[in-house]
Parts: structure tokens; sequence; C-alpha cells
């Protein structure tokens, strides 16, 4: 890789690493992973420099990459036997909002995407559909049954205008 | 409280109490990519040699000094006659050159504290080209309802503007770099938005970000001064153009540096 090459890579890695982690960490709940997940997506980047770099924004291609790979380990731990994931317990009490952090642990991984997405990033719908690969009343249900499962276990209202 | 808020104001305050530890991470990057390509070199050539041996055994009487190359058969690498910069847009060149004299300051964690330091000319090189002064600032004021017309998301609209519909905003450039910043909850001014700008030909002005807002997004206006005031004319941004639209068009009342 050129020096040139490598300061811009560099310089993308510092810009998105930030904002990707704390996505993935909303999303898995644990600081270590969050970080290992969006290192692996850099890497990749990193590894295919050469066409990434001459994409509109490669921030988002690094985004999508790692939101996929979180929601691949988060179905994997789902899959895992109940024993194995109590081996492994994850923190709530130590973030500002164990409850909301409690509330979306019970999402399926889709609907935990779709739910950082929308409500921490503000990403539009169409947006979400293509970070996930799946249509945009796709992304409309998950968002509607995640906001009812949230509501219900926050013991909070629906507002009517709300998707 | 609807669950919508409840879930808005939960997410940033568990995201926000997350610092991520970016720069050894880079570093675990590129000690990886060093090792994977040592790897891939060091098979390339036990390859390369297992083949050599395979052909000098195949090849009775051949040896690879039998056919010395020919002194003039020099043909030039593919692709390394190309300048360095070639493959690279306009768009990753200033962001390139912004970020050479910002990345001591593209602190990953996201903040509204940074001491932004940059090249001082940066702005202002060119007598040719107009330029907007690097003392004082800027301030305006604008309406949700403004925002909501120009399609703003009602979301967003909402949180930035508030209860009162009201979003006072604030701009400055200071040694080669842009802030545009908002008052928070409790009237203090937050940084929204930083990065490099540059300006161009024609009354033209390029922001280049490196907050988490949009990392390295442009947006591009052009403008005209009416005494000290600025007015940004047309506003392009490589996304939320809306959303920069309702920030930036319009009129700026000059601040004198106090």
């Amino acid at each position: 890789m050129r020096a040139a090459e490598q300061r811009e890579y560099d310089w993308y890695f510092r810009a998105s690493f930030g904002p990707v982690s704390r996505t993935v960490f909303l999303m898995v709940h644990d600081r270590e992973l969050a970080e290992d997940i969006t290192q692996e997506a850099l890497y990749r980047m990193l590894r295919h420099w050469r066409t990434v770099s001459g994409y509109e924004r490669p921030e988002a291609w690094v985004r999508r990459v790692a939101i996929r790979i979180a929601v691949r380990e988060l179905q994997r731990r789902a899959a895992r036997a109940d024993k194995e994931r109590l081996a492994q317990p994850v923190a709530y009490d130590d973030l500002p909002d164990p409850d909301v952090a409690r509330a979306v642990a019970e999402l399926a991984p889709m609907q935990r995407a779709a739910v950082v997405l929308f409500y921490w990033e503000d990403r539009p719908v169409h947006e979400i559909a293509e970070v996930l690969s799946v249509s945009e009343s796709t992304v409309k249900q998950h968002l509607y049954r995640a906001r009812h499962r949230l509501a219900t276990l926050l013991g909070e209202g629906v507002s009517d205008h709300a998707r | 409280m609807p669950v919508e808020d409840r879930l808005r104001q939960g997410l940033e305050a568990n995201a926000t109490s997350f610092s991520p530890h970016g720069e050894s991470r880079l570093a675990q990057v590129h000690h990886r990519r060093r090792r994977r390509t040592g790897a891939v070199t060091a098979s390339l050539g036990v390859a390369a040699a297992l083949l050599a041996a395979v052909v000098v055994q195949a090849v009775p009487g051949w040896s690879p000094r039998s056919t010395p190359p020919a002194a003039g058969d020099c043909s030039p690498v593919r692709g390394h006659t190309a300048p360095e910069e070639d493959s690279m847009d306009k768009r990753t060149i200033v962001a390139a050159a912004t970020v050479a004299a910002l990345a001591s300051a593209c602190d990953p964690a996201g903040g509204t504290s940074r001491n932004l330091t940059g090249d001082p000319e940066q702005g202002s090189s060119s007598t040719t080209v107009p330029t907007l002064p690097e003392r004082g600032g800027w301030e305006r004021e604008v309406t949700a309802k403004q925002g909501r017309e120009l399609g703003v998301p009602a979301r967003t609209v909402r949180r930035l503007a508030g209860d009162d519909g009201v979003l006072a905003l604030g701009f400055k450039l200071q040694q080669g770099t842009f802030t545009i910043w908002t008052n928070d909850d409790a009237g203090r001014p937050t940084a929204w938005d930083y990065g490099g700008y540059t300006f161009e030909r024609g009354h033209g002005l390029e922001l280049t970000t490196v907050s988490d807002r949009c990392p390295s997004c442009t947006t591009t206006l052009t403008w005209h001064t009416i005494g000290g005031d600025v007015v940004f004319d047309s506003v392009h941004r490589t996304r939320y153009d809306a959303l920069a639209d309702w920030l930036w068009q319009g009129r700026w009342d000059y601040q004198a540096p106090s």
C-alpha cells in the first residue's frame, strides 16, 4: 500500500471506528466484541481498499459490513445452549440506561439492528433496508414489532405518529 | 413517555458511555495486514521455487542459466508509471489533504471539546480566490417550519429545534477548520459539525467533515457577502442535502471577535 493510500485509509479508519463501534455496541452490548467486529470490518476495507476507496461513501461500506457481522454474531449466540450463554453474562448495570439495553437485548438480531439504525443513527428506512439486505417493508415490519415489544418491556406507550 | 423517545434517550446514553480505542485497533489492523502480506509473499516465493525445481527436473538439459534474459528485455511493469493519485477522485484528494492537517485532531471517540489545529494558510492562500475572514464568526436562527418545508425528516427537526421550534446556529472559520455549532438543552454551544475547508473559484466554499456526523462528507456552498454578513446561496452535500440546506442556506449575521 502506498503512503498516500495508507494516509487516506488511516483517516477513514479514525473517522469510522468510533461511530461504527458505538452502533455495534448498542446491538451486542459487549465493548470488546463491538471493537473486534468494527476492527474486522475495517480490516476487510483495508484488504479491498483499492475498490472501496473508489466508492462515494467508503464509511457506508464499513458500516454495512460491521452490522452484518454483528447480526451473524447475534444469531450465532442465540443458537447457543442456555448454559453457554449464562457463562458469559452481560453487565447491563454498568450502562447509563440498563433497562433500554436489556429490552433491546430481548429483540431478535435483525430487529435489534433495525432499531439501532433507526433510533440511534436516524437512518431512513430505505437505507436500513440496504444495510440489512432486506426490503423496505421488512424493515418496517421489524420496527413495528420491535416497537411494540419494547413498549411492553419498558412499560411505555407507542405514539400515534410512529411508522 | 412514548417508547420511541425513551428508546432514543436510552440508546444515546448507552452509546456515549462507550469510548472505543481506535488508535490501538488501527495499529492491530496494519500489523495483521503486514503479517498477511508477508505470509502471501513467502507462499508465492516457495511456490515459485517449487515450480522452478519441477521445470528443471522435467526438461533435461535445461537450466535457468542456459537461457539468460536478453539485455534489452526490461519491459516496464504495468501500472507503475501512473501518478500515485490517479485512482483518487477530487473528493478523496481534498479529504486526504485536509486530513493531513487534521489527523492529530481526529478523535474517533467524538465529542465537542477537541482542539483542532490545521494549516492556517489553507483557507486564504490565493489572492484570486475570494475568501471569508477567520476573525469572528456568524450566527443565525432557523425554524422547524423551514426545516419541514425543505424535507428534513420530522424527527430530526423535532430533535434539533426542540419544543420552541427555533434552532440557533453559529459558524466559524479558524486555522483552516470550520465549525458549526448549536446550543444544547442547557443553552451551551455544542459543536454540530466540523472539519477542513477550502475556498474555490467563483465564491465557492468546500467543507470536508471529520466529525462523527458524516465522516468524509463534503458540503459545497456558494456565497456572497452583504457588509460583514455572509449569505450561502446554494448548498450541495454528499448526504443529507435537505438537512444541509436547512442549516446552511441563507443569511448569517457577522459577529465581531469579542
